[in-house]
């Protein structure tokens, strides 16, 4: 099983999900801000990370810790699934989904909204760490 | 939508109105010049005719046609010149200050070619000295107050250089009629004060106006480019505040539903079946709260919208509304309602539009058809083009709406008992969005409804062509 990286501000979805993700035989740590990313996360050594969008600092904060992650060497490679509360079809001018992921914009493997069904999102981290997706 | 149109909106960075109005006015300024170029044509075109009429005998008077014909040369090869400077300054992009440079040697070389054309009409004679002022006048809209007036006083020089001469002896005095007029005047010092501080009055007069003109336009100019830049200013805030609303309503019901889940899937242990449907009725509850919420949120934002904040192009109605029906069927499947898409058979037609906002249009229209269907009926979608205009109708044959109130269904939260009873988890706010969504597209909305038979909705648009 993994461990996972939750990056997120919110105790109750930090507990939910670690509830699911330990039901599951996952392993969890915990970061509830994106700061000094790069030496947290080389300090956890995640399988995979799940990344909240919006920070009470700053509303892109996720997506610049995507970045940031994928600008380094050592970390790029590990998985990241972005997760957020704003609807994937929002309609609202800032709404985004899966098709926006690309290197410069949303440099992660994938894009759940947030409330996730436990099933969705076990199956999704479980095709996120399969081996061959990783060597890709 | 492009990559960098969708990162854009996300990041909110939609571009500074500042460097597209610094864009527009070097445009204009392009423009002006190859007009400048297209008249200068002109003018040695008309040259050119004079010169031949004259040789021809057509022309009255004593006029030496020669300068006629070496001003015509003279301004088509300038114009010739000119020509190839300006497209080198139009690319790869529009140097601005290039083409101020080129349109004061275009105005002196214009000032020589008029010098000439005065003396060779006799100076005081033509009215040819006017069209000083025209150059006076344009100097005044590209160029600074200090420039234009110093062209001003170039071209007021050009304008009585012939005439000082003549009256110095520098050139031999020409006159194109037989009037003792011209002569007096070069012998008459108070009558060549008259024409010089004459001309001069009427040149700077026309600068002083035209300047002063020119001045509160541009400063008009500027303030609106200033409110137009706060208005870009406040609608990003406006979007960064309503995503931000956004994110902090659906975030504490997100963290809510996922605990309903934790529960609902025993990560918590087993719950008691009593429990468990309490649980289950808490998620449906916060999955409507949540729904309701984004309807509220993205019904605000259409009504806060006005056609400039619309990025509109042409979209293929037809095949959006073959996307919708497909959808649709999915969602009716399972209620055992089939959509049925006869738009399908139609011609492309294109409207003038936002996909996405036509989109959230017809698919309110669709799933409400399906919601307020019964079992075992048809859901239709139909597209008929009439002239320019096209129009497409949602009908189905389900609950149907009571007359008394077929006027309230466009109104917020409104909704009618028997669809209450029908379909208990509406928002009310479906409709509402329909109809902003076709204002903001020009649409007209007609409904028709027989309760307990069904209703049907056609929405009606101009079409245009797929490549405006």
């Amino acid at each position: 099983m993994a461990k996972i990286l939750i990056i997120d501000d919110d105790q109750d979805i930090i507990d939910s999900l670690t509830m699911i993700l330990e039901g599951n035989g996952h392993q969890v740590q915990v970061k509830t801000d994106t700061d000094n990313l790069v030496a947290s996360v080389s300090e956890v050594g995640p399988d995979l990370i799940i990344l909240d969008i919006m920070f009470p600092e700053d509303p892109q904060a996720g997506f610049v810790a995507a970045r940031e992650l994928n600008k380094n060497a050592k970390l790029k490679n590990i998985p990241v699934l972005l997760l957020s509360a704003v609807n994937q079809r929002s309609n609202m001018a800032f709404g985004f989904s899966d098709a926006d992921i690309s290197p410069d914009f949303m440099p992660v493997e994938a894009f759940i909204e947030k409330p996730v069904e436990p099933d969705v999102l076990i199956r999704k981290i479980a095709e996120m760490l399969e081996p061959t997706r990783s060597v890709n | 939508m492009t990559e960098k149109a969708r990162h854009s909106t996300l990041s909110f960075d939609w571009g500074v109105s500042t460097s597209y109005s610094a864009d527009l006015r070097a445009r204009e300024l392009a423009d002006r010049v190859w007009w400048f170029i297209t008249m200068r044509w002109i003018a040695a075109g008309v040259c050119t005719a004079f010169g031949v009429a004259d040789l021809a005998g057509l022309v009255p008077g004593h006029i030496p046609v020669a300068y006629f014909l070496v001003a015509a040369v003279f301004l088509a090869a300038g114009n010739v010149l000119y020509c190839r400077i300006t497209k080198s300054l139009l690319e790869p992009e529009i140097d601005r200050a290039g083409l101020r440079i080129l349109l004061i040697f275009e105005m002196i070389g214009d000032f020589v070619a008029l010098s000439l054309l005065t003396y060779a009409t006799g100076t005081i004679q033509t009215p040819l000295p006017m069209f000083f002022i025209l150059h006076v006048v344009l100097a005044t809209l590209f160029f600074s107050r200090r420039t234009s007036l110093v062209i001003t006083i170039g071209a007021w020089l050009g304008g009585v250089m012939p005439l000082i001469l003549e009256w110095l002896g520098v050139l031999p005095m020409i006159s194109i009629f037989d009037s003792p007029f011209k002569p007096f005047v070069l012998k008459e010092p108070a009558a060549m004060a008259g024409y010089v501080f004459g001309f001069a009055a009427c040149l700077f007069v026309s600068w002083y106006l035209v300047s002063e003109i020119t001045t509160s336009l541009k400063l008009r100019e500027s303030q609106l480019e200033d409110a137009y830049g706060m208005l870009s200013r406040l609608d990003r805030e406006k979007s960064q505040a309503t995503l931000r609303a956004t994110h902090e309503l659906k975030a504490p019901f997100a963290a809510i539903k996922s605990y309903v889940y934790t529960l609902r899937d025993g990560y918590c242990g087993p719950l008691p079946e009593k429990a468990q449907s309490v649980v289950t009725r808490i998620g449906e509850r916060c999955d409507r709260l949540m729904e309701k919420i984004t309807a509220i949120i993205h019904l605000s934002n259409l009504k806060t919208l006005v056609l400039t904040d619309m990025h509109f192009s042409p979209v293929n109605l037809t095949k959006l509304i073959a996307d919708e029906a497909a959808e649709a069927a999915l969602l009716a499947e399972p209620q055992n309602i089939r959509v049925v898409n006869h738009a399908a058979d139609e011609a492309e037609v294109y409207v003038l539009g936002s996909a996405e906002y036509l989109h959230t249009l017809f698919s309110n229209l669709t799933r409400n058809a399906i919601d307020y269907s019964t079992p075992g009926v048809d859901v239709e979608i139909t597209m008929r083009i009439k002239a320019r205009r096209v129009s497409v109708r949602v009908r189905d044959h389900g609950i149907g709406i009571p007359n008394e109130n077929l006027g309230k269904i466009f109104d917020e939260h409104f909704r009618s008992n028997n669809a209450v009873a029908h379909h208990p988890n509406g928002t009310g706010l479906g409709l509402p969005m329909v109809k902003e969504i076709a204002r903001l597209h020009g649409a007209v909305i007609q409904v028709s409804s027989e309760l307990g038979k069904g209703s049907h909705f056609t929405v009606s648009f101009d079409s245009v062509e797929p490549n405006i």
